[in-house]
């Protein structure tokens, strides 16, 4: 295994993390560290054992379609830093992507 | 010139109809205040845990039966990693390798019959984002954004169709058929230009030479266009514009376009060089959704007709193939005809009317025929005043239009206006003598061969009727009287 310092980078920048060149260097070194303890993984014979999806023997529980009480826009408001006619208000979106 | 073929595939998202949303109790009532419709888990708060709405399930699956998709017995949901301001989480609740179903298709009809069948690939459930509200005319310069996250957790299915599509009309066709058959699944509001149906068109152009697989051509996607002509506006801009670039020996990007109702073009939407890298993993909070035989059958027990089957109820009526897709496409033009052909049996005529006079004045008040202020009743009565030579089809068009104004039935409306067409023989011949007495000298220059004298005793008759006389019987009454009048002189 042998991570390269742009694959950090990408990975960096897809989380929103900052990373200075020096940052990233050492980074390499440590995630590096961590996939190579992990491929150990890779020596076991997993032929006939199926993906786990999901680590709790349980199906999907499901809900009646019934309207529950919301919170008040007080209370949904109260965390934001900025608000402006009862909604979030947030900076600028640099260069599009509008879904 | 070069040639190219077109290569279409749509993706339509589809919000289901639930009263609460996918994971929480929150209400998806649209046009709420901002942010009155929202809880923990559709704020992504930390330390909530989502729980799937068993309703969204049944529409889903109604969905996918009706497009002839195979349900898959086990599927499961994963997080889909971006950051967005309209994206609480910063991640997506949505379907990535297991989708609930897979291999389905959707027939499109053309002039009455079937012309393609395109494949859809996939559909899977996934939740809605909120809204964003741009301070300034555009994304572009605006100052910042407000967000309402009454949408995010409203429940959406993705229905990925194959690249089958060649021409902006056959998109056209497969998105009509695509809301023919929702519709009657009563599981959306299926409305485009309040974003409960929306559509994303990938586009590519093969040239003849070409022999590489289709998802290495490189493809732009049209996003969120708000009506299907639109779409439809947008592909063919969009092929008019790959093919003259790559006529220009210059290739095309793969980028995401949105399009410009006014102009009628798609423009880039520079979009983040590794938008595309969402890092799907399996959601810890959800186990598998695991659907049995049993509920299959069930939802497959409670699918209404398919649209073939009406389109065959129809045309064995007599409907001709045009007028067919009409009333197919209004769930309430249906049901409207429907009721008006159980009470009279010409269903032609019934859909002549509905189609032309009654659709003209729907339209005119903003009216549908599910809210038509005539009734199935109302226009039947009509016809039959009509069928029996009451009316003429010309003062019919006068009565429905006083009866639409006015909320009376044809035959009040009818007496109102003093119609009502004299077919009585005996009540139109004593007219006839009158008027034939009275003008004497017209009478024998129609007997000494001026044929066109007749015109003008018509003309009299009908004034003296007040136009309420049916001409053919005037005009062989006549003939009749003058003939008398003849051999006796
Ligand atoms: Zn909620």
């Amino acid at each position: 295994m042998s991570l390269s310092q742009e694959q950090v980078k990408h990975v960096a920048r897809l989380a929103r993390i900052r990373l200075e060149s020096e940052d990233a260097a050492r980074m390499t070194v440590h995630l590096d560290a961590v996939l190579e303890y992990m491929t150990q993984l890779n020596e076991l014979n997993t032929d006939d054992i199926d993906p786990t999806m999901h680590v709790i023997p349980l199906t999907m529980p499901l809900r009646d379609d019934q309207v529950r009480t919301s919170l008040p826009v007080e209370e949904a408001l109260k965390n934001a830093p900025d608000r402006r006619d009862n909604m979030f208000g947030v900076p600028r979106i640099m260069d599009g992507g509008d879904r | 010139m070069k040639h190219f073929e077109v290569i279409i595939g749509l993706e339509v998202h589809v919000e289901l109809k639930t009263r609460s949303k996918l994971f929480c109790g929150c209400s998806t009532e649209f046009g709420a205040d901002p942010n009155t419709h929202t809880c923990p888990v559709c704020l992504g708060m930390p330390g909530v845990l989502p729980v799937l709405n068993r309703q969204a399930v049944v529409y889903a699956a109604k969905a996918a039966l009706a497009l002839q998709c195979t349900i898959h017995s086990y599927s499961k949901f994963d997080r889909k990693q971006y950051f967005y301001p309209d994206l609480p989480k910063a991640y997506q609740i949505s379907q990535y390798d297991q989708p609930l179903a897979e291999y389905g298709h959707v027939a499109i009809v053309n002039g009455g019959e079937v012309m393609k069948t395109v494949g859809v690939r996939r559909i899977h459930l996934e939740e809605d984002a909120g809204k964003l509200n741009h301070l300034g005319q555009r994304l572009g310069d605006a100052k910042g954004s407000l967000v309402d996250l009454n949408r995010a957790g409203v429940p959406l299915i993705e229905i990925v169709s194959e690249p089958d599509m060649r021409s902006a009309d056959e998109a056209r066709l497969y998105l009509t058929e695509l809301r023919n058959i929702l519709s009657y699944l009563d599981i959306s509001d299926l409305r485009m230009e309040e974003g409960s149906m929306r559509c994303d068109a990938n586009v590519s152009l093969r040239p003849a030479e070409y022999v590489g697989s289709l998802e290495e051509l490189p493809r732009v996607e049209i996003k969120n266009v708000n009506s299907i002509r639109n779409v439809q506006r947008g592909i063919e801009y969009e092929v008019a514009r790959q093919a003259e670039l790559l006529e220009a020996g210059e290739r095309i990007i793969k980028e995401t376009r949105g399009f410009d109702d006014q102009s009628g073009r798609t423009y880039s939407q520079r979009s983040k060089e590794e938008a595309n890298d969402y890092r799907y993993f399996p959601e810890p909070d959800l186990p598998p959704l695991v659907l049995t035989d049993a509920f299959v059958q069930e939802v497959a027990g409670s699918l209404p007709p398919s649209t073939m089957a009406l389109r065959e109820e129809l045309r064995e009526a007599g409907v001709q193939p045009k007028d067919i897709e009409v009333i197919l496409s209004d769930q309430g033009a249906l049901t409207f005809w429907r009721q008006a052909t159980t009470l009279f049996d010409d269903a032609r005529l019934v859909t002549n009317w509905m189609l032309s006079d009654l659709s003209r004045l729907l339209n005119a008040h903003g009216d549908t025929f599910a809210t038509s202020p005539i009734s199935p009743e109302g226009l039947v009565e009509l016809l039959n005043l009509i069928k029996r030579g009451t009316l003429s089809g010309r003062m019919a068009k006068e009565v429905v239009d006083k009866m639409y104004e006015t909320g009376k039935p044809a035959e009040a409306v009818v007496k109102n206006l003093g119609m009502s067409q004299i077919t009585d023989g005996e009540a139109i011949k004593k007219v006839v003598e009158e008027v034939v007495a009275l003008h004497m000298p017209v009478v024998e220059d129609y007997l000494s061969g001026k044929d066109k004298a007749l015109g003008f005793l018509v003309g009299q008759v009908m004034k003296k009727t007040k136009g309420q006389a049916k001409p053919d019987v005037v005009n062989t009454t006549l003939k009749e009287v003058i003939r008398a009048v003849g051999e006796k002189t």
